[in-house]
């Protein structure tokens, strides 16, 4: 059958069109000469929103409550966005496995890695402080893990015998 | 009708229900008389009659409430969304110009989010300072009760304090109270009335 000719439709295309244009045509119009005349001369967008950076929690005060507020709600925006940065390497990590299945082994070796490299990197920055953890917790879970690593050398090589 | 009459007399109290249970539970010949009893014969003994049915007066209130609020809100807001959406396509990201500082709704994806956090939400920022400025007055006011708290504690320990204070109150009625038992000491001491 020859390509782009209007005689080239079976009748039953052509029946077919007529009866579900019935449906397509009318939105077809309202689109053309009511929604897309609209749309023209408005603007449409939005911005992405970048905080500015301010000292960590090792530069307040003792007893220093707004110090603390502030570093608080950085630390719990820096969870947020890491978390979603998790999400998008662990959802391309399930397609790529999905998409080759029995041969994700071979294929998707470089998301599975991405996504355990990250997941291990978050978790030793936000692991085991629960959902109502916060910075001051962070912070000594760093130091508690700077001070083990300096006696026993790095996480995952097990704990030196002490003397 | 009757099972919904059932119904609406369970949900209504035991007034309503005294109908339908009695029905229930009379003998066959009183029921036979509170059927009768129930028709009203308005005179003349012929086809008029005043039928009596439970109230339609929730349910009508009900339509009442919901044609006067779906006018009020659902409708404005809807032809509102409907504009809205019709004019506006999908919002896309763009970059921030150069030297230039969006407000902040701007940073709001969909044009409704964006004019609702412009006319009836305060902007991110001012919340952020407004939460500081509680809890700078929280910390302040700690701060003075525990300076408080430790100054009686030293002047209760020491014991060398005597821990004057001073009341500011209105001193007319002192002066009144004065004056009058001034007068009454003159007139004790005038001899008037002695």
């Amino acid at each position: 059958m020859p390509d782009g000719e209007p005689n080239s439709q079976s009748t039953f295309e052509k029946i077919f069109k007529a009866y579900f244009g019935l449906l397509e045509r009318p939105v077809k119009f309202v689109r053309e000469n009511v929604v897309e005349p609209a749309r023209l001369n408005k603007e449409n967008h939005y911005y992405h929103r970048r905080y500015r950076r301010i000292p960590g929690v090792d530069e307040c005060e003792i007893g220093d409550e707004i110090c603390f507020y502030e570093v608080n709600k950085q630390f719990k925006r820096d969870k947020m966005v890491d978390g979603e940065v998790l999400n998008i390497l662990r959802q391309r990590k399930v397609e790529c496995g999905v998409y080759y299945g029995e041969d994700k082994k071979k294929y998707c070796e470089k998301e599975f890695k991405d996504y355990e490299e990250a997941a291990a990197n978050f978790f030793q920055k936000y692991g085991d402080l629960g959902a109502g953890g916060n910075v001051i917790d962070a912070y000594m879970k760093q130091k508690h893990r700077l001070i083990w690593e300096r006696r026993h050398g790095p996480v995952g090589s097990g704990m030196k015998a002490t003397e | 009708m009757s099972g919904l009459s059932v119904l609406r007399s369970a949900s209504m109290g035991s007034k309503m229900l005294q109908a339908p249970l009695s029905r229930i539970i009379l003998t066959p010949a009183a029921r036979e008389t509170v059927l009768k009893a129930s028709v009203r014969r308005m005179g003349g003994g012929h086809g008029r009659t005043m039928q009596k049915y439970p109230s339609k007066f929730d349910f009508t209130l009900l339509k009442d409430h919901l044609h006067f609020y779906v006018l009020l809100g659902v409708v404005p807001l809807g032809l509102y969304t409907m504009y809205i959406n019709l004019t506006h396509g999908k919002p896309e990201l763009k970059d921030i110009p150069e030297g230039y500082e969006p407000e902040y709704w701007e940073y709001f994806r969909h044009p409704i989010s964006q004019k609702f956090a412009k006319w009836f939400h305060y902007s991110p920022e001012q919340i952020y300072e407004m939460k500081m400025h509680h809890i700078k007055i929280a910390q302040d006011s700690a701060k003075m009760a525990l300076l408080q708290r430790k100054v009686e504690a030293l002047m209760s320990q020491r014991g060398d304090y005597k821990a004057w204070y001073y009341m500011p109150i209105n001193e007319r009625r002192v002066w009144k109270a004065y004056e009058k038992e001034e007068d009454a000491y003159n007139r004790h001491n005038s001899g008037k009335f002695n």
